[in-house]
């Protein structure tokens, strides 16, 4: 398989947002420019994030948006509720759809497999490092059962804070529950850890944030994508 | 890098249906191909059921192969790319849309169009069939070496077997079938769409009848 380095967006109404653990946020621009600049340096692929409160109606515009401006592989992550979202967007341009694998959420991840294939679903699983006892292999389990084709390991207790990817509790904890390779994110610190990463046969994908973002004062600018170094 | 050298004349002859599967991308294989300067036609059920005249045809991909295959009957939609075939017209697959061209797929229990022999099985990697991301694909012919060295997107699980083996035009380094061809059918199981330039002179090649 090939291993891919995913810059990831997160959108909150319509701007990019640079997370650290989920909650503390940095602006990070407009969406439009940073797709358009990952388009432009022939990025693997982009996962967008719409993490947001208003209807998935009112975000279409801006997803429409990143449709046209890019040409390269697009996931889309949100809180889907019913098969027409995802079906809409996939439908638009967006080449995956990306969601938290639970059991509310059995019978969409299912039925969407059923319409677009598995190769469409991205299954999503949060953990934080810090947490001993995290259950994520009932978790693990159901991604099996659903047949999930990908899922994409999310560390929140490393998120955007630049000390790493926690590879010691991923090879402890989760390695031995893993079928199949998946995409992590979560920390990354130095382009020479894209390179450890990605020669783990587990790993299928290193997604960062803040990684692809120079922050200064409060704002994050200065895009920057590793494709040539890694 | 193969380069547009194709006139505005042979631009305006194109008329490219691409069939609206409703669960496929459509809108962006449209806008792909327009961005080039192709002329192109959404081909709605309506348009099936008038026998609309178009150039040549797409099937576009993303969907589960008995869903695609399902709606297809429904709509007689498969008459309707058979007689493309018969007209001479290009009828070009992609992705799901390549591997119904074949008999049946290990996907689903429904079989596929049949035009040519061959079905599609899982993807025989180490740890997961999921063939996912930007690859080079070496074409085979000689001829076709331009097309070489460029990336092209894949995300599937199952992937195609040809009773033909001269059918096949390229593969990945895995070995998995990228392109394949018979006389004015074609498949493409990777996404010129989302391939870039690299996709984009695919599509030129198939157009101007060089692939």
């Amino acid at each position: 398989m090939k291993r891919r380095i995913i810059p990831s967006l997160t959108i909150i109404n319509n701007e990019s947002w640079i997370t650290q653990n989920f909650q503390k946020n940095i602006y990070g621009g407009d969406p439009l420019n940073a797709v358009r600049f990952f388009s432009e340096q022939d990025a693997d692929e982009i996962c967008v994030s719409l993490v947001d409160y208003r209807s998935l109606e009112e975000q279409r515009k801006i997803i429409e948006g990143i449709v046209d401006i890019t040409s390269i592989p697009l996931t889309l992550a949100a809180s889907f509720r019913t098969i027409d979202d995802p079906s809409f967007f996939i439908r638009l341009g967006v080449d995956r759809v990306a969601l938290t694998i639970s059991e509310k959420n059995r019978y969409l991840i299912l039925e969407l497999i059923r319409n677009f294939g598995a190769q469409a679903v991205v299954g999503v699983i949060k953990y934080d490092s810090r947490e001993v006892d995290f259950n994520h292999i009932a978790t693990l389990q159901l991604s099996s059962e659903l047949e999930i084709s990908e899922n994409l390991l999310i560390d929140v207790g490393r998120d955007g804070v630049f000390n790493g990817f926690n590879i010691d509790y991923f090879n402890k904890k989760i390695a031995k529950h893993l079928e199949k390779p998946c995409l992590i994110r979560g920390g990354v610190q130095k382009v020479d850890e894209f390179t450890k990463l990605l020669n783990n046969d587990l790993i299928s994908g290193v997604l960062s944030s803040s990684y692809f973002s120079t922050i200064n004062n409060g704002s994050a600018f200065l895009l920057n994508y590793v494709k040539d170094r890694v | 890098m193969k380069t547009n050298s194709r006139t505005e004349t042979n631009l305006k002859r194109h008329v490219i249906g691409i069939i609206d599967l409703d669960i496929g991308n459509t809108v962006k294989i449209k806008t792909f191909l327009e961005k080039d300067g192709y002329k192109t036609h959404i081909v709605t059920p309506e348009d099936i059921r008038k026998n609309i005249y178009i150039d040549s045809l797409i099937i576009p991909g993303i969907g589960n192969f008995g869903m695609i295959m399902g709606r297809i009957r429904e709509e007689g939609i498969d008459f309707y790319v058979r007689r493309q075939i018969e007209l001479g017209n290009r009828v070009i697959g992609i992705c799901v849309g390549a591997q119904i061209l074949l008999e049946y797929s290990e996907e689903s229990s429904t079989a596929g169009l049949g035009l040519l022999q061959g079905f599609n099985s899982l993807n025989a990697n180490n740890f997961s069939p999921l063939n996912i991301g930007r690859q080079e694909v070496l074409f085979r012919d000689l001829k076709n070496q331009e097309y070489n060295s460029s990336r092209f997107y894949f995300a599937h699980q199952y992937g195609a077997r040809l009773a033909d083996d001269s059918s096949v035009v390229a593969v990945t380094s895995s070995g998995i079938v990228a392109l394949f061809k018979k006389d004015n059918i074609y498949g493409l199981q990777f996404h010129p769409e989302k391939s870039g330039m690299a996709g984009m002179n695919v599509m030129h090649g198939i157009m101007d009848g060089k692939l």
